[in-house]
């Protein structure tokens, strides 16, 4: 993780992906609707870098403009130094090429088998037939599918079909993958196995790539930095553990909230309330502060003894972070005192 | 009723050693030759029309609102016409074309144009079942709106269009029974001529049962085809 860490972290100076103030609108009738709205985003070479939003969000349309599936409205993207806003469909078919794209539902063709999916982007290319043969086997043999090579895509699961689906986007060596949802239609076990897949591609063949997802887990599985997407505008971007450890934004915060227990409100403070009689309080847990521990421990002389009813933490980077709910018991006084003491050393919050 | 050497023949009575060989052995032959004829030019021409259709639909791959329109239009006029009143509104561009409105390269003219149209919107409704997402993957991966064409769109439907070439074989089948009555020849003709207008049922109903046989075989080879190419 760590070595891992340093190199992604190393090479992450080089920006791969830029977008300046990208903008993009759809005529839905007489209606214009704006599904990316001013975004300016770097994705440096080398990292994985997820983009995180609710349906509708518009990670979707953004990520398209990025190969050009969809034209951009206005402002600037480039990859590779190559500015893709403005280009013809003729013009943008090389830089493909050069973008690997893997799909929520896989998109492989019926038609062809396994080792027919993964050699089309070859012929594409312009590949001889012997080279496309030994590139498709040396693919398969990757993704850990060398034995389906002539089975056809109905006869796989779905987590082998995402794989043919990496094969396939992988095939013409290309600097960087996107993709789309691409652990979305997969059981938890099935994600798991096309996560590390994704890593492997990242860490093995240092290609940059970009993962549209709802998950969390996805974020905080293999992410080095996250963009959190709301309304087609970019809410919150950063370093994984920065963004998640302290979300700003609603979003961001719902999205936590689906990794870890967050702070309680509303019934669910209520509930908390009517079992515990003590003063309720929430604590912020964030990797390194030994200090809280410290404070935990004087507190019974200061005669406040404390319970904790709730928590979640989370390790995100190989760094832990969270929120505990503590019962404080004792006297008005004590309690007071021992809540300031918790405010030197981390975020406190009543739980009302 | 006389047969061709002159035979005396009740109605309801066929003559079998000179029915089959004299009419029925040469109208089968007649009919497959303008069923295969009409279908080879048929199947090519409304296999462009039917792509075109496709392809210039809002957000496809040649997405063209004029043409889109125009080509609806055109097979919504020409569809709905019964073909009995096709053949005989075609006449004069059939004389004009073919220089003559009999015979089976007439009744050919007058399928083509008929059939076009029909093979037209089936292949059209055959394309539209084709996953979005396939032809976008193609699109990501760089490929041309040609290669996405002929590599990705036709293999991807191919096994509903085979079934709906099957279809409409069988329509052409039924077109060229009635081609028999502008003189097309075939089994039609036979049916026609010497069956229903003689009073012979053994006759008429003979045919059809032929008719039903040729159906049920050019079913046969297209699902056998078909299963083959969808492996199910």
């Amino acid at each position: 993780m760590t070595e891992d860490h340093i190199v992604s972290s190393r090479s992450a100076a080089e920006p791969m992906v830029v977008l300046s103030n990208v903008t993009k609108e759809f005529r839905v009738g007489k209606k214009t609707v704006t599904a990316v709205d001013h975004v300016d985003l770097t994705i440096n070479r080398g990292e994985i870098f997820a983009i995180i939003g609710y349906s509708g969000a518009g990670k979707s349309t953004l990520v398209r403009l990025i190969n050009g599936l969809e034209s951009i409205t206005s402002g600037s993207l480039t990859v590779n130094g190559f500015e893709v806003a403005g280009k013809r469909e003729s013009q943008l078919r090389e830089a493909r090429t050069n973008i690997g794209m893997i799909f929520q539902q896989f998109n492989l063709m019926n038609s062809r088998t396994v080792a027919g999916n993964v050699e089309f982007p070859l012929k594409v290319a312009g590949w001889d037939k012997n080279k496309r043969a030994a590139r498709v086997t040396e693919l398969l043999e990757f993704v850990g599918l060398a034995d389906k090579a002539k089975n056809y895509p109905d006869q796989l699961s779905g987590g082998q079909k995402q794989r043919v689906g990496i094969a396939r986007a992988l095939a013409t060596s290309p600097s960087l993958l996107l993709a789309d949802e691409s652990t979305s239609a997969l059981d938890p076990e099935t994600t798991a196995e096309v996560l590390d897949l994704l890593k492997k591609v990242n860490h093995e063949l240092g290609i940059t790539v970009i993962v549209i997802t709802h998950e969390m887990d996805v974020v905080s599985n293999i992410a080095d930095r996250v963009a959190v997407m709301e309304l087609g505008k970019v809410v919150e971007s950063g370093n994984v553990y920065d963004v998640f450890s302290n979300p700003q934004t609603a979003t961001a915060k719902r999205f936590v909230g689906t990794a870890v227990k967050t702070t309680p409100v509303g019934g669910e403070a209520a509930e908390l309330k009517e079992r515990h009689r003590g003063y309720l309080v929430n604590i912020e847990i964030t990797e390194g502060n030994t200090s809280i521990g410290k404070v935990l421990s004087y507190l019974g002389s200061r005669n406040v003894s404390f319970n904790i009813v709730q928590g979640g933490l989370e390790t995100l980077q190989g760094k832990s972070y969270g929120n505990l709910t503590l019962e404080l018991i004792g006297d008005v006084i004590s309690i007071d005192a021992a809540v300031a003491e918790l405010k030197t050393v981390t975020r406190v919050q009543e739980v009302r | 009723m006389y047969t061709s050497e002159g035979k005396l023949l009740a109605a309801n009575s066929v003559d079998w050693a000179s029915f089959m060989p004299d009419k029925l052995v040469p109208a089968l032959g007649e009919t497959l030759y303008m069923v295969s004829f009409t279908m080879l030019i048929a199947g090519f021409l409304g296999l462009v029309v039917g792509l075109l259709l496709y392809t210039t639909r809002q957000g496809n791959i040649l997405a063209n609102r004029f043409v889109n329109i125009v080509l609806n239009v055109v097979v919504n006029i020409v569809r709905p016409i019964p073909f009995i009143i096709l053949l005989a509104a075609l006449g004069p561009l059939t004389s004009m074309v073919v220089g003559t409105r009999l015979g089976a390269n007439a009744a050919i003219f007058a399928m083509v144009f008929g059939a076009t149209f029909a093979i037209a919107r089936i292949v059209e409704q055959n394309m539209v079942s084709i996953d979005p997402g396939v032809i976008e993957a193609a699109r990501a991966m760089g490929a041309s709106k040609m290669r996405i064409l002929f590599t990705v769109m036709i293999p991807e439907a191919l096994g509903p269009l085979i079934l709906g070439y099957t279809f409409l074989v069988i329509g052409v089948v039924d077109m060229s029974a009635m081609a028999g009555y502008i003189g097309g020849g075939g089994l039609g003709k036979v049916a026609l001529v010497d069956g229903y207008q003689r009073f012979n049922e053994i006759i008429t109903w003979s045919v059809v049962a032929v008719i039903i046989i040729l159906v049920q075989l050019i079913q046969l080879v297209g699902n056998m085809l078909a299963r083959k190419v969808m492996r199910r």
